[in-house]
């Protein structure tokens, strides 16, 4: 018997019992929320890397998928000529795309984003904004979208700008 | 801006529709009920033809089956200091309203830049520099969000003219 004793492996000299407060039972903090502005830096949380569209790429998908809803009354589920479903929030945005989309030729809206995808440097948000707002000159551009600033100069910038000008219809 | 976006809704069925037109009645029940509804964060403006459907679950107690469906929207959502374009609503000596799709923006006097004066004697009155620069109502502006505040299904925000390239676009 104690011959076992000694063999087994002696007990390491136990350090101090430490008392710890139990573990706090409250509901999670909800996460600290940051703020999402367009600004030098865009902070766009959860939208980060989802794909941003301008006025008239979003018109041009809007467009498509009420004119499927036309041509195929039989898979259309809300039957017949209804392509909507006659909210006035939908109304109000399709009035919105047609005011305000630059490129209504499905031609030139593709090869805008062509030209814009060209430009590795830019964001998906950036691009958007470029073909929505249109600008004259770099520095306009510049002003309205800050996080353009530090990307191009301003040779760059307005030679893509003349390009995008030739491709859009007259407004207004 | 608008964005293309991936989302997802639970759809609960009546067991009534159960049946070979299943796929048909999760469709219009996502298009009534999704478009066109706002989260208070963005606005689901359009949602694409192509979505999946998981498998049904049948609910304990109802008899109703619960479905989700994955499909792919166009939404819109504003960001606080983004340059946006919109419509003139309405006129008054304090500012004006702007609607930018079903956003609805005001820009008050103090965010209006100094040569730009109210004119009530004009109809429908204005605000103008006595220049090109016109304000009345269905006047196209472009403005800057400085503020965004959401409610249930609405959205408001507060705008300003006061820096360079904002104002009336020209027609």
């Amino acid at each position: 018997m104690e011959e076992e004793m000694r063999d087994a492996p002696r007990a390491p000299p136990s350090a101090p019992p430490v008392f710890r407060a139990p573990k706090q039972v409250s509901r999670p903090k909800p996460a600290v929320q940051q703020e999402e502005e367009l600004g030098a830096e865009p902070k766009l949380g959860d939208f980060e890397d989802v794909h941003a569209l301008s006025v008239s790429e979003a018109r041009a998908v809007i467009t498509a998928v009420h004119a499927k809803r036309k041509k195929e009354p039989s898979s259309n589920p809300l039957g017949g000529e209804r392509v909507h479903n006659d909210s006035q929030i939908i109304t109000q945005f399709l009035d919105y795309v047609e005011t305000f989309s630059r490129y209504k030729q499905r031609e030139n809206v593709q090869a805008l984003s062509g030209l814009l995808d060209s430009h590795n440097e830019l964001t998906f948000v950036e691009k958007a904004m470029l073909g929505s707002l249109a600008c004259d000159t770099a520095d306009e551009a510049k002003t309205l979208i800050p996080s353009l600033a530090t990307k191009m100069d301003d040779d760059a910038l307005q030679s893509l700008l003349d390009e995008m000008t030739k491709l859009q219809d007259r407004f207004g | 801006m608008f964005f293309f976006k991936e989302l997802e809704k639970t759809i609960q069925l009546h067991p009534s529709y159960f049946g070979p037109l299943i796929r048909s009645h999760i469709h219009r029940e996502l298009l009534t009920k999704e478009e066109g509804s706002s989260t208070g964060k963005f606005t689901i403006v359009c949602i694409l033809d192509n979505f999946e459907i998981s498998d049904g679950q049948v609910m304990a107690g109802s008899g109703s089956a619960e479905y989700t469906v994955h499909y792919k929207a166009i939404v819109w959502r504003p960001y606080k200091g983004e340059v946006v374009d919109g419509v003139v609503t309405s006129v008054m000596r304090s500012g004006f309203f702007v609607d930018c799709g079903s956003l609805q923006a005001f820009v008050g006097r103090n965010m209006i830049p100094g040569e730009i004066k109210f004119d009530a004697n004009a109809t429908p009155p204005q605000w103008t520099d006595n220049g090109d620069q016109i304000i009345e109502k269905n006047t196209n502006i472009r403005i800057k969000l400085m503020g965004l505040r959401s409610e249930v299904d609405k959205m408001y925000a507060i705008g300003t003219m006061k820096e360079d390239y904002l104002g009336p676009l020209q027609q």
